[in-house]
C-alpha cells in the first residue's frame, strides 16, 4: 500500500530538503514529541529565528513531517511501502532514509497515540470492594442486610488527560454470585472454537 | 418503648370500654393496620358503622395513637413481652393485648419491609451482561485487531433503573472477575462464623 | 475400671451405638458390638472415612477379615498409636479394646464444650446473626428483577427505596388539655373536615416516615423540657406553667429588642411620634407598616396561591363538563388568565389600602391615649393648683386680727407638738413588739426557706435517682433478654453434669484409696522396723550368750555341749528364717504370677485361639469352595 500524498503536504514538507540533515532530525524529534504533548508556537519561532527563515514554513514543514508519520502508522505501512512513498517527494537517498528510521523507531508509540484518540466508551480501570451490614436505619432499628458495597473506577481516554468517574454500587450476595457466573461465561466465550478462529483469520 | 403523651393519651381511650367496645377495638386495629400498609391513600379509612357513635376527634386521636404505636413496635423489633408490658401500662385488658398483638403479628413481616424500604443506598447492581467484540479499525487506527469486551451493568436505584456501560479487554476483565471472586470468597468466610 | 466403662458407654449411646442395659463393662462387648462402636466414632469424627465402613461384621470370614483391615487403617487414619489389626476387632481383648475405645471418644468432636467456651456476648450474637443473614442470602437463587415476588424480599433486599420524607402532619389536639379552651370552629374543623393522619401526606411513602418523625419530635421536646425543668425550673419555684409564660414574656422582651435595635433608623423616621408599644405584635405590625411593599409581596403570593388553586380547580371541573368547549379553552383560559391577573391587581390593591388603614387606625388610637394622658395630667395639674389657691384664700381671711390669731395659732401649734409626741411615744410602744413580730416572722420565713431549699435538693437528687435506676433497670432487662436468647440457643447438654459427678466420685475414691495405701506402707515400715530391733537383740543376746559359754566350755564338758547345742540351735534358727524369708519371696512370685494368668485370661488367649482355629477352618472350607467352583467353572 502506498501513500498518496496531497500537492500541499508535498509543498509544505519541499521545506526539508533546504536545510541540514542534522535539522529535518531535530524537526523529526519536535514532531514526535508534538504529538506526545501537543504543538507550542514558541518553539517554532525559536526555531525560525535560528534558520532565519519565515515561522509558517517552520510550522509547515514540522506538521507535514507529523502527518507524514501518522498517517504511515495509521495504515501500518511496510518498509518498502514507506520508501516507495516519500519517493514521490524527489528528495534525497539519506533524507528518505533518515525518514524511514524515523518512522520505524517510533510507529508503535504513535499508534498508541493515535488508539487513544477515538471517542470510546468508559474503560475499566480497577474495583474497590468491601463487605457491608446495615445494621440500623432511622426507620428500622435491628436490622441485618448484608451488602457487597464496589466502587468502580472507570476512565474514558488516554492516561494522560483522562477523566475518571467513580461509580458507587452495591450488590447482594445472590447478585454478586450471579455477576461471577456470567462474566465468567463471558471470559470462557474468548477460548471457544468460533471466537479463536476469527482471531485467528482476521489479521 | 418509649411513647410520647399524646400516644399514651390515645391509647388509654383505646382501651377505654366506654369508648371503644369490642366490636369497635377490633376494627380500629384492623383499620389502623389497613392504612399503613394499603398502596394508596384513603381518606375513609374511618368511616365505619362502628365508629358512629364516637367522638370525632378522639377517635382520630386514638387512631393516630394506634398507627404511632404500631410503627414505633416494628421498629424497635418489639417482641411480645415487650408490647403486652407496653399496652397493659396503658391499661389495656388481657383479652385487647391478644387481639392487637395477633394483629401485630400478622403484619408485622409486611411493615418491617415497609420500614426497611425508607433510606438512602447505593444504586443496586440487578443484572449484567455482557459482548464479546472484535476491534479491526477506526478512523484513526487501522489493524487494531484485539478482543475486547462491552460490559453493562443494570444498577436500580430509587425506583429507577439505569445502565452502566463499560469497556474491557480480556484481561482487564479477568481481573474485575477475579476482584469479585475475592469478594464473594469473603462473604463466605463471613457466613461461617 | 467401671467408671471408665461407664463414661465410654454412656458416649457410645450418644454417638448412637446400641449398647442394651446389661452390658455394663467393656468386657462384655461382642466382635459385632465393638465394630457398630468404632464404626460409629469414626463417622462421627471424620464423616468421609466413616461412610464407607459398615456398621456390622458380614457373614463371610474373608469379608470379616477385610473389614477388620480396613477398620484399623482406618483407626491408624484418624490417629490411634496404639496396635491395632483386624485381630483386634476379631479377637479382641479387654485392655486393647478399652483404649482403643478411649482414644476414639477422646477425638469425638465436643461441639458443647466449644460453644460454652466460647466468650457469648453482644457481638458474638449479633456476628452469628449476620453470618445466618448472609448465608440465608448465598443460599435464595439469583432471579431477574421483573420476576422478584415480594417473597424474596426477606433475603434479597428491597429494590425499590424511598426516602426519609417527613411532612408536617396536624393531629387532633386532646380536649381533655387542662385549662385550655379550644375555638369552637378549630373543634369542628377537627371533627368534621381533619382527615385521618395516615390519609395526609400527599405522597403515600412518606406517611410512615411522617409519623414515626411526628412521634420522634414529640418525645424529644418532652425530654428537653424534662431536662430544663429539672435543671432550672425546680429552682425558680413556680409552677410549670407560670414557668413557661415568664421563659415566653422573656424570649418576646430579647426579640422585640432585639427587633427595635435592628429597625431603628427607618421606622422611627417613617412611623415618627413616641412609641409605648410594649407589645410585641403591635412592634410587628409597626414593622410591617414601615415595610409596606415587602408585606404586600408575600401576602399577595400567598393570595395569588389560594386564588390559582381554586381556579385550576374550578376550570378542570368546568372542562370535564363541557368537553364541547375543549377548543375555546386557550381563549378562555387566556382571558381568564388576564381576568385572574386584574382581579389580583385589585385584591392587591385592597389589601394595601386595608394594611394602610390599620395602620393609620393603630396610629390613631396611640395618639388618641397619648392625647389622653395628657388630659389627665392637666387635670390632676388643675386640682392641685385649686387646693393651693384655697390655702392662701384661708391665710388672707386671717390677716385682719393678725396677733390674736397668732396667739391662737401659737397654742394650736403647741397643743398639737404636744400631740405629736403623745402619738410619737404610742407609736413606740406599739413598734416595740411589731418589730419583734417581724422578726419572728422572718425568722421562720429564712427557716422555711432554708427547707424549702433542701427539700429542693432533696427532690432533685431524688430525680436523679430515679434515672439512674431506670437506666440501670432498661439496662438489667436488656441483659436478662439476651442471657435469656443465649440458654435458649444453647445446646440441651445433660451429660456434662453426669460427668462431673462421676468425676468428683472418682476423685474421692482414689483420695481413699490414697489414705489406705499410706495407711499400709505406714505398717509395713514399722513392722520393718521391729524386725530390724529384733534381729539386733537376738543378735546381742546370742553374742553374749555365746561368748559366756564359750568362756565356760572350756573347764566344763558339759556346757561344751550345751555350747554345742546352742550354736546348733542360733544355724538351725537362721535356717528358719531363711525359709520363712523364702517362702515370703515364692508367695509373692506366686502372687505376680497368678496376676499374669488373671491378664492371660483377660486376654481371652485360650477362647480366642479356638477361635482362631475355627475361622481359620471355615477360611479353608471357603478357600476349598471356591477352588472347588473354580474346578466346575
Amino acid at each position: 500500500m502506498l501513500l498518496v500524498l496531497s500537492d500541499d503536504h508535498k509543498e509544505h514538507l519541499a521545506f526539508l530538503p533546504t536545510v541540514d540533515t542534522a535539522v529535518v532530525g531535530e524537526f523529526g524529534r519536535i514532531a514526535l514529541e508534538f504529538l506526545r504533548r501537543g504543538s507550542s508556537p514558541k518553539i517554532y519561532e525559536g526555531a525560525a529565528r535560528k534558520l532565519s527563515v519565515p515561522v509558517d514554513m517552520v510550522q509547515h514543514g514540522v506538521e507535514g513531517l507529523m502527518f507524514l508519520m501518522t498517517e504511515s502508522s495509521k495504515h501500518m505501512i511496510s518498509e518498502v511501502d514507506f520508501l516507495d512513498s516519500v519517493l514521490a517527494l524527489g528528495f534525497g537517498d539519506e533524507l528518505n532514509q533518515m525518514l524511514l528510521q524515523l518512522y520505524l523507531q517510533h510507529h508503535s508509540q504513535i499508534r498508541s497515540i493515535l488508539s487513544q484518540l477515538p471517542s470510546n466508551l468508559p474503560a475499566y480501570q480497577n474495583l474497590e470492594w468491601r463487605l457491608d451490614v446495615q445494621l440500623a436505619s432511622r426507620s428500622a432499628r435491628q436490622q441485618v442486610i448484608p451488602a457487597l458495597t464496589m466502587r468502580l473506577l472507570l476512565t474514558r481516554g488516554s492516561d494522560s488527560r483522562s477523566d475518571h468517574s467513580i461509580r458507587v454500587l452495591q450488590a447482594d450476595p445472590s447478585t454478586l454470585l450471579h455477576l461471577i457466573s456470567t462474566l465468567e461465561a463471558a471470559l470462557a466465550a474468548m477460548k471457544t472454537s468460533h471466537s479463536r478462529r476469527i482471531l485467528r483469520n482476521i489479521k | 418503648m418509649e411513647l410520647s403523651e399524646s400516644v399514651q393519651r390515645g391509647l388509654q381511650s383505646l382501651a377505654d370500654l366506654s369508648v371503644f367496645d369490642q366490636s369497635g377495638f377490633q376494627v380500629l386495629v384492623d383499620a389502623s393496620f389497613r392504612s399503613l400498609l394499603s398502596s394508596h391513600a384513603d381518606p375513609g379509612v374511618l368511616d365505619q358503622p362502628e365508629f358512629k357513635r364516637i367522638d370525632q376527634i378522639l377517635l382520630k386521636q386514638s387512631h393516630t395513637a394506634a398507627t404511632t404505636f404500631i410503627l414505633e413496635a416494628v421498629k424497635q423489633n418489639a417482641d411480645k413481652s415487650t408490647i403486652s408490658s407496653c399496652l397493659e401500662e396503658l391499661t389495656f385488658s388481657a383479652e385487647r393485648i391478644e387481639i392487637f398483638y395477633s394483629a401485630y403479628q400478622k403484619h408485622k413481616k409486611e411493615l418491617g419491609r415497609l420500614l426497611a424500604s425508607i433510606g438512602r443506598r447505593a444504586p443496586q447492581i440487578n443484572d449484567v451482561s455482557w459482548r464479546l467484540q472484535y476491534h479491526t479499525k477506526n478512523g484513526q487506527v487501522d489493524k487494531v485487531n484485539e478482543p475486547f469486551y462491552s460490559i453493562s451493568l443494570n444498577a436500580e436505584n430509587e425506583g429507577s433503573s439505569e445502565d452502566i456501560n463499560f469497556t474491557c479487554t480480556v484481561e482487564q476483565l479477568q481481573d474485575l472477575v477475579g476482584k469479585l471472586k475475592d469478594a464473594a470468597k469473603s462473604v463466605e468466610k463471613a457466613s461461617q462464623m | 475400671m467401671e467408671e471408665v466403662d461407664k463414661i465410654l458407654i454412656h458416649a457410645l449411646k450418644q454417638v448412637g451405638t446400641e449398647v442394651s442395659e446389661e452390658i455394663d463393662s467393656v468386657r462384655q462387648f461382642s466382635s459385632e458390638l465393638i465394630v457398630e462402636a468404632v464404626v460409629r466414632c469414626i463417622r462421627v469424627i471424620d464423616p468421609g472415612l466413616g461412610s464407607t465402613l459398615p456398621t456390622s461384621l458380614p457373614p463371610g470370614m474373608s469379608a470379616r477379615f477385610r473389614v477388620g483391615m480396613s477398620l484399623a487403617q482406618a483407626c491408624q487414619d484418624i490417629g490411634y498409636k496404639g496396635e491395632i489389626g483386624y485381630q483386634t476387632f476379631l479377637y479382641s481383648n479387654e485392655p486393647e479394646i478399652r483404649s482403643l475405645l478411649m482414644c476414639l471418644v477422646e477425638k469425638l468432636p465436643r461441639e458443647s464444650a466449644e460453644t460454652s467456651d466460647q466468650p457469648t456476648g453482644k457481638s458474638v450474637v449479633l456476628q452469628r446473626a449476620i453470618a445466618a443473614a448472609i448465608k440465608a442470602q448465598l443460599a435464595v437463587p439469583w432471579l431477574p428483577t421483573n420476576c422478584r415476588l415480594p417473597l424474596h424480599g426477606e433475603t434479597q433486599s428491597p429494590a425499590a427505596l424511598h426516602n426519609f420524607h417527613v411532612q408536617p402532619l396536624s393531629l387532633p389536639n386532646c380536649s381533655k388539655g387542662p385549662g385550655k379552651k379550644q375555638l369552637k370552629e378549630l373543634n369542628d374543623y377537627q371533627r368534621d373536615i381533619l382527615p385521618p393522619v395516615t390519609a395526609q401526606p400527599s405522597h403515600h411513602a412518606s406517611v410512615v416516615a411522617s409519623i414515626l418523625e411526628q412521634h420522634t419530635a414529640e418525645l424529644s421536646a418532652a425530654q428537653e423540657w424534662d431536662n430544663e425543668w429539672n435543671s432550672q425550673g425546680l429552682l425558680s419555684r413556680l409552677t410549670p406553667q407560670e414557668y413557661q409564660s415568664r421563659k415566653l414574656t422573656r424570649l418576646r422582651k430579647r426579640i422585640e429588642e432585639q427587633l427595635r435595635s435592628a429597625a431603628l433608623p427607618s421606622p422611627e423616621s417613617a412611623f415618627g411620634g413616641p412609641r409605648s408599644t410594649s407589645d410585641l405584635g403591635e412592634l410587628l405590625q409597626a414593622f410591617r407598616a414601615s415595610a409596606p411593599s415587602d408585606h404586600i409581596l408575600t401576602k399577595g403570593t400567598h393570595f395569588t396561591h389560594t386564588q390559582k388553586f381554586t381556579f385550576t380547580q374550578e376550570s378542570a371541573a368546568v372542562t370535564n363538563s363541557i368537553p364541547s368547549r375543549l377548543q375555546s379553552e386557550g381563549d378562555s383560559q387566556q382571558r381568564q388568565q388576564e381576568e385572574l391577573a386584574s382581579l389580583q391587581q385589585q385584591l392587591q390593591q385592597l389589601c394595601s389600602d386595608v394594611n394602610q388603614l390599620t395602620a393609620d387606625m393603630k396610629h390613631m388610637s396611640v395618639t388618641n391615649t397619648q392625647v389622653l394622658d395628657e388630659l389627665k395630667q392637666r387635670e390632676m395639674g388643675n386640682s392641685e393648683k385649686e387646693e393651693k389657691m384655697q390655702v392662701k384664700k384661708k391665710t388672707i381671711d386671717l390677716l385682719p386680727d393678725a396677733d390674736n390669731n397668732l396667739l391662737k395659732l401659737q397654742a394650736l401649734v403647741e397643743a398639737s407638738a404636744k400631740r405629736v409626741v403623745n402619738l410619737a411615744s404610742q407609736w413606740e410602744k406599739h413598734r416595740a413588739p411589731l418589730i419583734d413580730e417581724h422578726r419572728r416572722l422572718k425568722e421562720i420565713c429564712s427557716n422555711r426557706d432554708l427547707e424549702s431549699s433542701r427539700k429542693l435538693s432533696e427532690i432533685k437528687s431524688l430525680h436523679d435517682k430515679i434515672r439512674v435506676s431506670t437506666e440501670e433497670a432498661r439496662k438489667k432487662e436488656e441483659m436478662y433478654k439476651q442471657l435469656v436468647t443465649e440458654l435458649e440457643n444453647l445446646p440441651q447438654d445433660v451429660s456434662r453434669s453426669a460427668y462431673t459427678q462421676r468425676i468428683l466420685e472418682i476423685v474421692s475414691n482414689i483420695k481413699k484409696q490414697k489414705e489406705e495405701i499410706t495407711k499400709i506402707l505406714s505398717d509395713t515400715k514399722e513392722l520393718q522396723k521391729e524386725i530390724n530391733s529384733l534381729t539386733g537383740k537376738l543378735d546381742r543376746t546370742f553374742a553374749v550368750t555365746d561368748e559366756l559359754i564359750f568362756k565356760d566350755a572350756k573347764k566344763d564338758e558339759s556346757v561344751r555341749k550345751s555350747y554345742k547345742y546352742l550354736a546348733a540351735l542360733h544355724e538351725n534358727c537362721n535356717q528358719l528364717i531363711q525359709t520363712i524369708e523364702d517362702t515370703g519371696t515364692i508367695l509373692r512370685e506366686i502372687r505376680d504370677l497368678e496376676e499374669q494368668i488373671e491378664t492371660e485370661n483377660g486376654n481371652k488367649t485360650v477362647a480366642n485361639l479356638e477361635r482362631i482355629l475355627d475361622d481359620y477352618k471355615a477360611i479353608r472350607q471357603e478357600n476349598s469352595a471356591l477352588a472347588a467352583k473354580v474346578r466346575e467353572g
